[in-house]
Formats: structure tokens, sequence, C-alpha cells
């Protein structure tokens, strides 16, 4: 009797173990049909929000930053990237290298709401909805949250317009938000100024320096769509209060003073609305200052 | 509002009551415990600007038992988390309930559950409140029993993810056979055997528009444990099939893991030898989970555990994508009477531990590499050499003398890359002085000595107790080797602790340094902090 | 805010009632699979000393508390045996990266005591155990009478006085 539960169960167990796991052949990769967004066209095109939680002192985190630069390869104007510099690995040192400090005060209120340091960097959100049971997300699942957003068409059309002086650094920007469906909830509206290529030191624990083997900090590391702050606050203003009907069109423009040491040809201003309830992006748009 | 909670408040009187007189009602148990701390600013030591000012972990269990029913609850609540814990945390919520019922042979759960087949090598659930640490299943486990010496356990869940679950579905079956319960032959024998066969599965969607991801992985382990008088041998073997996740870079290797273990111990003597090769064996139930989250087994660590502050500054943490080691320790009673033992007897330990990379070949296919299981690799991870002495002086005086010496490779171990091996020396001397019947007195010297890193550290604690309800503790870790003279920095620290029957409270004060949590290719920061600390748990 | 203060006061008052009712009744060990340290299962519903006093004591070989009080146990524990029938049952919390060192930590120190494994913790869950050391005693009758965390030196007289006083009954 002992003997045939014995039997009984190693049978089971065999047949578990050599049916039920997926055996995957060469060559491992998808076909891919490519789902590059042409933001141009007449008709509206999702575009997903794309933050990366980075800071200049970690090491790891430059492989999110070229997660960003294939997404934005693979579905071009469907993505926004914003780079937000937050948390302990973003700290300037005190002298040497590391000393500049891209950090800002929206970025500081983002992290402590969402909580991406604490969950060790890089990671990033995808329109700050919730995938897989979180909204902070390791890079390998970017790609997927996006896939999965880009099935559904966009609910607003978000166009921004900039018009920027030169020798004042005043900007007014003119944002229009069209309603292609109708919304239930409270939106609101946040404006952020964003400058890419600012080169400076990155610390990249997978460096080839064939000069000088084993040294992981880069000297001119490019940092690509950092967030320099937003013009109208870390959470932005309310447009819609509880809803709003198809169709409607709303305008908001803002004024502010671009800093003097930031570059002004390599700024954009990125445009997003959101649903306050979930934090979640419903569209963005960015416009660059200077066309 | 106001009704409903003095129904309950009655209701449960009632219970209470009816319970304390007669057993048939039920049982009612439970803990609390929590944790709160004040942060203040302190740029010397880089503590940081805290939003919050005061923050603090509490939660309670309550576990109720009638006959063969239990049901058990647990309230958690972060308002808002402690530093060093995940943020996902905040907030409150019951992320842990469950009804059990044993029915003659069968016990089933329903709802929460933590279990371990095996050594964890392929499935271990469990919880650690204080490294914030739960990956308990949700779902339905099943332990049958038909006869003695034979335990074979089904299980399907879905596992905790801060207050939501993970995407992966877990699946699992155990079985356990202690072939001397129901075998004729063996019944009598000295010798006895057992033998285990575990298989657990995953399940998780495909959605990367990249990669072909399988969605079912396996994983199975068989294990053997054979005894007899005073010595064990035991070993378990497990499997994974192709798993590529963030944790191995998305590559479609299977994994495989060994672990090998022998005692033998008697009177006065006892000998521990292990053995260990970890191959590609991270398993989540998230592919793209990362730090603590989701594992659905458990490596456990080729080293010894530490508790004392200055070995415990480089800890071994176990890497499941590959690592090859051994450890042994010899445990040794010098008998009283003799000339080293003197007129108590003495305690030596003696133990060593090594671990190493495996050897990889590296592959440019998505196979990744392939790996020789007979060969060792090059590179050094850990190696702990340790020495104690433990032994009474005098009525009043004992003391326990600790040495170690530690070889850590920070760059593997906390995933950074420019700081090498830090090999240190340490020191320890604890000693007890019973100033008069149940007043007591004990201290701490700690020493550690390195060339790299932040050089050399000392450490001194005193400790007041009152038996049996008081202690006093003071302590201060002094980093006085840094080669920065500005960071040559004191940690003091300094609490009271009452304790009666099940209940403890602790107040204290203190600066405590930073560290930094690396598992695979993420890392946490755990901010150094200045401030006032609450602890309180309790036991009803 | 109302609400809140309410939860507070039921939460507080029920913990109060248990606490009471606790004391009242005989303790039902939960049903735990246990391994003892040659690999045989324990159930822990099987937990019984006739007639006489139960000591349980979690436990961990990196506890050093902990072994500072089963050294001191150890030391009266034929005495107590011999006064009041105790038996002394320790149950080691310790996981898989460490439980192979119980077996020669215990029969080194050549200690006596009923010696269990509880390798996941299920026990010391079940019996609502936080940290280590926590001990259990309880009488004859198989009522809770003490528990206590923590180890000071000298907490075994206190013990000892209990026991007497249990035994007596």
């Amino acid at each position: 009797m002992r003997f045939k539960i014995i039997k009984f169960y190693a049978i089971t167990f065999a047949v578990l173990v050599f049916s039920a796991c997926d055996t995957i052949d060469k060559p491992y990769l998808e076909e891919n049909s490519g789902k590059c967004g042409n933001g141009s066209l007449s008709i509206p095109i999702r575009k997903i929000l794309l933050e990366d939680y980075t800071g200049h002192t970690c090491g790891n985190c430059p492989r999110a930053a070229e997660q960003t630069e294939l997404l934005i390869e693979t579905y071009c104007d469907h993505i926004i990237p914003v780079a937000v510099h937050a948390g302990f690995f973003a700290e300037p040192y005190v002298s040497g290298k590391y000393t500049y400090d891209f950090r800002t005060t929206t970025g500081y209120a983002w992290d402590g709401f969402f909580g991406n340091a604490s969950a060790g960097l890089p990671n990033g959100m995808v329109n700050r909805i919730e995938y897989n049971g979180t909204k902070i997300l390791a890079y390998e699942s970017w790609a997927a949250a996006v896939e999965q957003l880009l099935k559904e068409p966009p609910k607003i059309n978000i166009k921004i317009e900039n018009n920027f002086s030169q020798g004042t650094r005043d900007l007014k920007t003119s944002v229009d938000i069209s309603f292609l469906k109708s919304a239930s909830e409270e939106l609101k509206l946040s404006v952020l100024i964003v400058e890419d290529s600012i080169i400076n030191w990155q610390k990249d624990y997978e460096y080839v320096d064939l000069e000088n083997p084993g040294n992981t900090d880069i000297e001119n590391y490019v940092h690509r769509h950092v967030l320099r702050g937003t013009i109208n606050g870390d959470w932005g203003d309310t447009i819609v209060e509880d809803g709003v009907e198809q169709g409607k069109t709303i305008n908001k423009s803002f004024t502010y003073v671009l800093n003097p040491e930031w570059l002004a040809e390599n700024c954009s201003v990125i445009a997003f609305v959101y649903q306050d309830n979930t934090k979640e992006v419903i569209q963005a748009d960015v416009s660059k200052l200077i066309e | 509002m106001n009704s409903k909670v003095l129904l309950l408040l009655i209701l449960i009187i009632q219970i209470v009551q009816l319970s304390a007189q007669d057993d048939k009602i039920g049982q009612i148990h439970g803990n609390f415990g929590l944790t709160g701390q004040t942060y203040m600013e302190d740029s010397l030591i880089g503590a940081p600007f805290v939003a919050e000012k005061y923050l603090m972990n509490a939660y309670g269990n309550v576990i109720f038992t009638k006959g063969n029913f239990t049901a058990g609850v647990r309230f958690e609540s972060y308002l808002n988390a402690l530093e060093g814990y995940d943020k996902r945390y905040n907030g409150i919520g019951i992320p842990y309930r469950f009804i059990s019922y044993q029915h003659e042979k069968l016990n089933f759960t329903l709802g929460n559950f933590y279990e371990q087949f095996g050594s964890g090598l392929i499935l271990r659930t469990y919880e650690n409140q204080d490294l914030g640490l739960d990956n308990s299943l949700d779902g339905v486990r099943v332990i049958y029993q038909p006869i003695k010496g034979i335990t074979i356990k089904g299980l399907v869940g879905k596992q905790r993810f801060y207050y939501e679950h993970g995407p992966g579905i877990v699946r699992g079956v155990d079985g356990e056979f202690h072939i001397n319960d129901f075998s004729q032959k063996y019944s009598e024998s000295k010798l006895h055997i057992t033998l285990g066969g575990s298989f657990v599965s995953k399940f998780q969607a495909d959605d990367n528009p990249i990669y072909i991801l399988p969605e079912n992985v396996g994983a199975g382990a068989g294990r053997i444990a054979i005894s007899s008088g005073g010595f064990l041998l035991k070993g378990e073997y497990a499997y994974k099939s192709q798993d590529p996740s963030a944790d191995n870079g998305y590559i479609y290797k299977h994994g495989e893991a060994l672990l090998i273990s022998t005692t033998f111990s008697k009177k006065g003597f006892g000998l521990f030898l292990n053995a260990k090769r970890v191959d590609n064996m991270s398993f989540r139930s998230d592919r793209n989970a990362k730090l603590n989250d989701l594992n659905i087994n458990y490596i456990p660590a080729t080293a010894k555990t530490q508790t004392y502050s200055l070995a415990t500054l480089y800890p071994y943490a176990s890497q499941p994508n590959g690592e090859m080691g051994a450890q042994g320790e010899l445990n040794y009673r010098v008998k009283r009477g003799s000339t080293l033992g003197g007129k108590y007897g003495m305690f030596l330990s003696l133990g060593y531990a090594q671990v190493n990379s495996i050897q990889k070949t590296i592959l440019s296919d998505g196979d990744g590499y392939t790996s020789n299981f007979f060969e060792i690799g090059d590179e050094l991870y850990f190696k702990d050499l340790n020495v104690e002495i433990e032994k009474k002086f005098s009525k009043k005086i004992k003391g326990v003398f600790h040495y170690y010496y530690q070889e850590y490779n920070k760059d593997v171990l906390q995933g950074l890359s420019g700081y090498g091996i830090i090999k240190s020396h340490i020191a320890i001397a604890d000693l007890t002085y019973k100033i008069k019947s149940k007043h007591t007195i004990r201290m701490e010297l700690q020493t550690l000595l390195t060339e790299q890193d932040k050089g050399d550290w000392g450490m001194a604690l005193l400790e007041y107790s009152i038996s049996p309800h008081w202690f006093f503790t003071v302590f201060d870790m002094y980093n006085f080797g840094n080669p920065d003279p500005v960071k040559r920095i004191h940690y003091y620290s300094g609490n009271f602790a009452y304790s009666n029957k099940g209940t403890r409270i602790q107040l204290g004060y203190g600066r405590v340094w930073e560290g930094i949590i690396c598992v695979g290719g993420v890392c946490r920061n755990v901010p150094a902090s200045n401030g006032f600390s609450i602890n309180i748990t309790s036991n009803f | 805010m109302n609400n809140y203060k309410r939860a507070i006061i039921l939460l507080i008052s029920f913990f109060v009632l248990v606490e009471l009712q606790a004391q009242e009744q005989k303790f039902k060990f939960p049903s735990v699979d246990l391994k003892t340290l040659d690999g045989r299962t324990f159930n822990t519903a099987d937990i019984k000393n006739v007639g006489k006093p139960i000591l349980i004591s979690f436990w961990a070989t990196w506890c050093k508390p902990c072994i500072k009080e089963l050294i001191a146990y150890d030391e009266y524990y034929v005495d107590w045996k011999e006064e009041t029938g105790v038996k002394i049952i320790i149950i080691s919390i310790d996981d898989s990266k460490s439980v192979d060192r119980v077996a020669p930590f215990v029969n080194g120190r050549a200690w006596e005591f009923e010696s269990y494994l509880d390798e996941n913790s299920s026990f010391k869950r079940a019996m609502n155990v936080i940290n280590v050391p926590h001990s259990f005693l309880f009488d004859g009758d198989g009522k809770l009478v003490w528990q206590h965390t923590s180890y000071a030196e000298g907490d075994e007289d206190e013990l000892y006085e209990l026991l007497l006083e249990i035994s007596k009954k």
C-alpha cells in the first residue's frame, strides 16, 4: 500500500516535470512589425509619458537610459521621455566629479509621493499606470506597458505652442487640450521644462574604458531629457473639475522666464493631462522652445 | 457607526468571556509590534531631510482557533514606512488573512500561507518584518498525510506584492517520505532515511514585444537525508527550465543548484560541513521584479550568521546567478578541570567559509553562457575565517572572545564597481560581570581593521541589566581609520528597555550609519539617521 | 477623526479582553510539523508533560541572549527536573542557512533539552512569537502561566520561583 502511494506520486511528478514547462527554440526574438508613431499627422496618436528615475552616481542607471533610447527608436513619437534625477544617487558631491546638481524640487516631490528612489534605482513609470501591481516599473517592463497602452486610442489631443524670446529669455506657452472622448473625473494639467543633452559626469558599471580599464566614471556623458522644473507647480492645475463632454476644447497659457544657465536650443516644454484620483496620465505632448 | 462599534464590542466581550469558561468556544491569540523613529537632518553623517519628521511601522496578528478550525489576520500600517523600507508599503491594509481546517488526514488552508519545500531551493515563502520581506502565497494549500511517514503538499497561489499580488501564478507539489515509518525492514533500524521530491511551476503571460518568453517556467528538486546516531548527511538538487528575467539579463539557459551537508555530533563535540553550487537560480513570480520582491525560492547564503555590529559591516548575501562555496564549523567543549578548561570548562568554535563565482564560458547567443559543473570560478566573492572562545572565569565573570578574518568582494556583493575586495581583521570581546544578584553589566569591545573602503572601526557597548525587567544600553561606533579625516565620526546610541511577560518596550536615541542594499542590478540606499526611536512588541 | 478614535478604543479593549481570557483557559498548542535533530517529524499538538510543567523556549544559533538563557537553564535543569518534573523544550528557528548547525551546537554543549527544528518559523508564527529569545511556561494543567522575551542574567531565579509555585498546586 505504502509503496503504491510512492509510485503514484513519482509518476505524477515525472509527468509534471516533463510536461509543464515551456521550451522556446532559438531564435528567441519576436517578429517586430514596428509601431513607429508619427505625431505630425492630422490623426492624433497616443503619446505616452515615460519617466526614468535616475541619478548620476547610479552605475546601473545608464541601462535604463539605453532602454529609453531603444523605445524612442521603436515607438518614435509615441514616447515622451523625461529623466527625473532624484534620491541618494542624484546627490551632488562637494568636490571633484559629480558636483553638478540635476535635482529639482518637483523631482523630490514626485519621488516622495511615488517612492521610486526607495524601490531601488534605476526604475521608471509609464504614464504612471499600475502594471503588474505597481506603478514603479523596472526598465525591462517599460516596452510591455507601452504595448498595453497603445492598444487604446487617445482620449485627448494636446497641442503646445511656444513663443520664446532669446534676448529676454521670456517664454510664452499656449496649451490646447481637445477632448476626443468625454471624461467624468477631475483632470489636471502639468507643464514641465526639460533640457536635453547636458554633458557632465555619469557613473556606469559597464563602461569599457580602453585607456583606463576598470574606470566607471564617464566624464562627458550625454544626459538626455533632464527634468528642469515645472511651469505650473509640482502637481499642476485642475482643468476639469468633475467631468467634460466630448468635443470640448480648453486652452491654458503660461509665461515663464528661462534660467540663464540652461541652453534654450536644447529645451522643450512637455504638457500632460492626468486623472487626479489615480495620477494616471491620459495624454502628453512635447514641443521644443525653438523650432 | 456608533451602534455598530458598540455591537461589535459586545459581541467580542461575549465570545471572550464564554471562551474563557468553556474551551469549546475557541481561543484567540496574537501579537502586536510597533517601531517608530524621528529623523533629524544631520549633514555630518549625511542624514537627509525627512519631510514627515516621524515615521512608523506597526502590525498586529490575531489567530483564532476552535477545534480543527483556525483563522488568522494581520493588519499592517506604515504611516509612513521607516527609511530603508520600500515606500510602496505606505498606507494601512490587511495583507495577510487565512482560514485553515484540519480534517483527519487532510489540512486545507485558504488565503495567505508560508511554506518551504526542502531547503527552499525552489520554493520558500516567509516573512521577516525587520527587513520588510514578505512573499507569502495567497491561494490554496492542501497537506495530505495518508499514513505516518508520508506527507504530500499541493499549493497554488499568487504572491504578496506590498498591498497587491504579483502577476505570476505559482503552483507546487511536494512529497516527503520517511522510509522508517512505513517500511517493515527499516522500522527498527538506527539508520533513518528521508526522501523528498518537489515540483514548482509559475505562469506569467508573455507581454514582451522583443522576446518570445516562456510563459510556464518549471523547477524540480529531489532531496535525501540519512541519519544515524550523531551523524547526518543531507543533499538536495534542483533544476529550473528556461527563465529569462531581469535578474539573469534575459538569457534562456536553464538553472540548477546543489546543496550537500553533513554533520557529526556527540557530547562535547560537533562538526558541520556544507558545500553548495548555484547556477542561474533566480526564480520570481514576476520576471522583472527586483531587490527582494516576489522571490519564489530561497538560496541560503554559505556563511555564518553574524550578529556583532562590526562583523556585519560587510555581510554576505547569496548570488542566485552563480556561486560555488563551502563552509565548515567545529564546536568543541574543553572539559572542566583540565588545564585549558579551568574550573568551568571552555567552549571552542572554529569555522571557515568561502564562496567563489562559477566558471562561465560566455556564448554570443541568447543562451548566455555554459558552465562546467565541477569547476570553481576564479573570482572570490567572500571568505570568512572565525575563531570563538567562550570561557567562564569565575562566578561573576564570563567572556566570549571572537576573531574573524573576512574578505568581501564589495563590487559583486553590492553591485558596485571600483571597490575591489575588502580584507578585514575583526576582534571582539564580550564580557559579562555580575555585580550582585540580579544586576549584571555587559561590555562589548570590537574593532575592525582594514586598509580598504572606510578604513578602521572601533566599537564599545555597555549594557546594564536588572533582572527581570530592565535593560540600559549605550554604545558608540567610531570610524577612526577613515581615509577622509572629516568622516571619522562617532555613531553613538543609547536606549533603555522594559520587558515584562510578553511585552517589551524600548526607547532610544541614536546616530545610525548609512548602508546600501544591492540585489542584482538595483541598489537601494538606507540613509544615515539621527533621532529618537521607540519599539514595542507584545504577545497575547 | 471620530471613527479613528473609536477604532483605537475598540482595538485596545479587544486586546485587554483577550489578554484576560488567555490567562483563564488551558492553552491549545497549534498543530505544526517540526523536525527532530535526527530528521524525524514531530507535531507540536503532541506536546505534553502529564501533570507537570512545560517550558518552551524559542532560540537560534545566532541569537546570543538565547544561548545565554539556555546555558543558564542547562545549569539548573537536573535540579529543576528533580524538584518540579519540568520538561524543557527548545525550538530552533534557524532557517536553511544555519539549520545544519543546530545539532552540532546542541550536542556539542551536551544540552539535555528536547530539541526541535522550526526551519520556516511556522511554529514561531503560530505561537505569535516576534523576536527570540521568547520563552513560555505552562503549568501541569496546561495553562500558560508565564512568558518572557529578552534575557537578563538572573532571570532563571524568577523562573525557578514560579516553577516551585506551580508544581506545588
